[in-house]
């Protein structure tokens, strides 16, 4: 009889716990739909706290850490500013997990992209090559932003340029011009060599697979009518919001 | 010591325990395979396979209105376009009304406390009745001509993220997961409470023939419930559909076969399902590569359109049965939260995260057509 | 013993739902098979079933043994062999269960709601997991009883941990005789 109860008692705790583990951290899972995934992950607590605060009607603290980095970056002496900007964007994705037009993020890395534009000493760093990469996800034509970090000589150090535009060119079914910029990439001995490599590798299997079903489509020529539509003029219309 | 040392350094005794592995490696994907999750991480445009089918569609909305403060969250349903042409959009804590035949703006109502804020709005199908669900757990009933509230009807404990007519009942769905059915004519109006789902139910949408109403959560189901309940007098699901692994909140009946149904899953979903709910089975699905937040059928072409959130923010035009893209319609900037359709069904209506209302004149009835049909 | 038996068979799908939501291997090569309430997608590559079904033939004995303390599943970078996820699922059994012949008071239900809530967490981590780049590869590893003899075919193993990892509990089960808590860590090198 002892020994039932102390089962019991035991399965008890248990549920207890669970109870209170679902309390204070399934905030995550019951607004899953609202977080946008990230490359790199998320800080769960920075999350918890950013879904927490969409209910409460200030965000006072947010507005306190904006204007902080806002004020960093206008009074910054440092010898490295790019510092500033990448924790700025970097805190503006983990804190605004449904993206939309209250996180700023494009315009951040606008902001950014301008403040750091021919700032030499930073283009073999990978931070700099990362922050036009991100800018080169909310344009409408990324291949003309990748082909002017080229011509400049931004990241062309760096795997991640070539990887990131043979990715874009594979999409649209340019796989001759993606195995090109791989060459390019491999012969400038972009670091690391061996990531690039085997990116190489891996997207030659993936087209040589795909010439065997016969699939490859000749679009090497459709490119320039991909080319991003542009925002439409805004008619004068009523606010809806007086 | 020590042993304390190594049970917080890696969370158990490792004298006490042995770790085996089964000798040999579980064989690698294909060489050549690429993560089919990349699709979630970039915002850049890929092509696609769109057929030209002869219809002509504007690519670009036909109108453009701010909807400032918006709120950017998946589970509420923000939109709702009456027959009688009025627009309803919810904005934070506020309900407008726009004359979409004079062009003229109504503030409808603006919630008391400012920490509160409308989560739902739904019209009935005369057009002269507007259910309002709120964030504090409301059902609020409004007389558009009087523009009065006529009722308040609280039964939930949580926000009402989702409401859909069937005749004098307004069915509630709350984060709870419970869904509520309220007689409109009566004061004890909670008359049923329906308990199928775990999480917030975001998608409820009554069959248009009024006798099932289906339902999606964040739990990732679909419920079908029958418009009565059963012998033992409760309300049973008659199918439960557990396919899609994200939240369900596109739910939309066919309007030419009353026994099919569309969804569309979240973000680690991004599928549309078709559904016969008599039979219970798929009859189709399609990865549409991106989180699902609504579904509307057209009535003049056999079609649908989805708009869609993380990460292409766009709505796709598809051919059904075959499930082809007729056309994808691009411009938001952010993603699109909820559509909803004229009553002539000729334009849809997006509400998106980048605070803005666009119209699409996607559906118009080709003019000769639509002589043969008058 | 049937009960017990029951109570062994979740991790199978557990590791499955991880190899499919987390894109290791690609979607075609799943299938989808009802259980617990859900859709659980389980693999269909004959290699790969073949690997799964040894390993969790061999954990299910151990579990109804009450040998078993944890179950970890380790996805790391063919390219590299560095680490970058691991989920752990550690077991705690009541070990008094193991000869009893009463049935206990939890009922199927309440364990499959468990099972159930455990899963479509699983399904939701996309939110917050970096992206797996690069080419993974995934191991088991499973800690047991000190004493226990390698059996053949076995190996031991290293815990291969994360060196720098951010970590977020999952929901916890219970069955009959085991109660699961379950964590994943990921790496956290590129956060701010």
């Amino acid at each position: 009889m002892y020994r039932y109860l102390t089962v019991f008692a035991l399965n008890a705790e248990f549920k207890g716990e669970a109870v209170m583990s679902q309390d204070c951290n399934d905030e995550w899972e019951l607004s899953k739909e609202n977080v946008q995934p990230l490359k790199q992950g998320r800080v769960m607590s920075t999350l918890q706290e950013a879904l927490a605060q969409q209910e409460a009607s200030t965000h006072t603290a947010v507005q306190l850490k904006k204007q902080e980095f806002e004020s960093e970056i206008r009074f910054y002496s440092g010898d490295d500013p790019l510092d500033v900007w990448d924790r700025y964007i970097k805190w503006t994705e983990q804190t605004f997990p449904q993206g939309g037009k209250e996180s700023n993020l494009s315009a951040v890395l606008e902001r950014a992209v301008r403040a750091l534009n021919e700032e030499k000493r930073y283009y073999k760093d990978p931070r700099y090559l990362n922050l036009w990469l991100k800018f080169g996800n909310c344009c409408n034509e990324p291949l003309d932003l990748y082909s002017y970090l080229h011509s400049q000589e931004i990241g062309t150090t760096l795997a991640l340029l070539y990887i990131t535009w043979a990715e874009e060119l594979e999409a649209r079914g340019s796989f001759k011009k993606a195995d090109l910029i791989f060459q390019e990439g491999l012969n400038r001995k972009a670091e690391p060599l061996d990531k690039l490599q085997s990116h190489h590798r891996q997207f030659q299997t993936r087209v040589s697979r795909q010439t065997l079903l016969g699939l490859e489509e000749d679009t090497d020529e459709r490119d320039t009518s991909l080319l991003g539509t542009e925002e439409p003029q805004r008619s004068s219309l009523a606010d809806l919001k007086g | 010591q020590q042993k304390a040392w190594a049970v917080n350094l890696n969370g158990f005794d490792v004298e006490e325990a042995k770790i085996l592995r089964l000798s040999g490696k579980p064989q690698n994907a294909p060489e050549g395979y690429q993560n089919n999750l990349k699709v979630l991480y970039s915002q850049k445009t890929t092509p696609t396979s769109s057929r030209k089918n002869g219809r002509y569609i504007p690519s670009m909305p036909d109108r453009i209105l701010d909807a400032p403060e918006i709120r950017n969250d998946y589970y509420l349903n923000l939109i709702d376009w009456s027959s009688q042409n009025f627009l309803a959009v919810a904005l934070d804590n506020s309900v407008y009304l726009w004359n979409c035949t004079s062009g003229e703006i109504i503030h409808l109502l603006q919630m008391e406390h400012p920490d509160d804020y409308v989560s739902s709005v739904s019209w009935v199908k005369e057009g002269n009745y507007l259910a309002v669900g709120t964030s504090n757990a409301e059902v609020q009933l409004w007389d558009i001509q009087q523009q009065k509230r006529l009722r308040n009807m609280v039964s939930h404990s949580s926000r009402v993220g989702s409401l859909s007519w069937n005749n004098y009942i307004i069915s509630s769905g709350a984060r709870t997961g419970h869904i509520h059915h309220h007689d409109v004519r009566v004061a004890e109006h909670h008359v049923a409470t329906l308990s199928g789902h775990t999480q917030e139910v975001c998608g409820l949408k009554w069959s248009l023939d009024g006798r099932y109403l289906a339902s999606g959560g964040n739990d990732n189901l679909v419920n079908i419930w029958p418009a009565t309940q059963g012998d033992s007098g409760d309300y049973a699901p008659v199918q439960t559909f557990t396919q899609h692994q994200g939240a369900v909140k596109a739910v939309a009946w066919c309007p030419w076969q009353s026994n099919v149904l569309a969804t569309g899953g979240g973000t680690s979903d991004r599928h549309i399902r078709i559904w016969n709910v008599c039979s219970g089975t798929c009859l189709s699905a399609v990865d549409a590569h991106s989180q699902v937040c609504s579904i509307l059928w057209s009535t003049n072409y056999k079609e649908f359109i989805s708009g869609h959130g993380f990460v292409q923010n766009q709505l796709v035009i598809w051919k059904y049965p075959t499930m082809t893209k007729v056309t994808e319609l691009r411009g938001h900037t952010a993603r699109v939260l909820n559509l909803t359709m004229s009553p002539d069904s000729s334009t849809v209506a997006s509400a998106a995260a980048d605070e803005t209302l666009r119209f699409w004149r996607c559906f118009e009835m080709d003019p000769i057509k639509k002589k043969e049909k008058e | 013993m049937s009960l017990h038996i029951a109570s062994c068979r979740p991790p199978a799908y557990g590791i499955n739902s991880i190899l499919y939501q987390r894109g290791i291997y690609p979607p075609e090569t799943f299938t989808r098979v009802q259980k617990y309430g859900l859709t659980l997608l389980v693999t269909t590559d004959p290699e790969l079933k073949n690997y799964l079904n040894n390993v969790v033939e061999q954990m299910k004995e151990w579990l109804c043994k009450c040998l078993v303390q944890r179950l970890v599943v380790v996805i790391s970078s063919i390219e590299s062999n560095e680490v970058l996820e691991r989920w752990q699922f550690d077991i705690e059994c009541d070990k008094t269960a193991k000869d009893e012949t009463v049935p206990r008071e939890k009922s199927q239900k309440a364990i499959q709601d468990e099972i159930r809530s455990v899963i479509r967490q699983i399904t939701a981590t996309v939110t917050f997991l970096p992206l797996l780049e690069t080419a993974c590869a995934f191991d088991l590893l499973i800690y047991t009883d000190k004493d226990m003899a390698v059996p053949e075919k076995w190996e031991e193993s290293g815990p291969q941990f994360i060196a720098n990892s951010e970590e977020v509990r999952l929901r916890s089960f219970t069955t009959t005789i085991h109660k699961v808590n379950s964590m994943v860590a990921y790496k956290k090198d590129s956060f701010p």
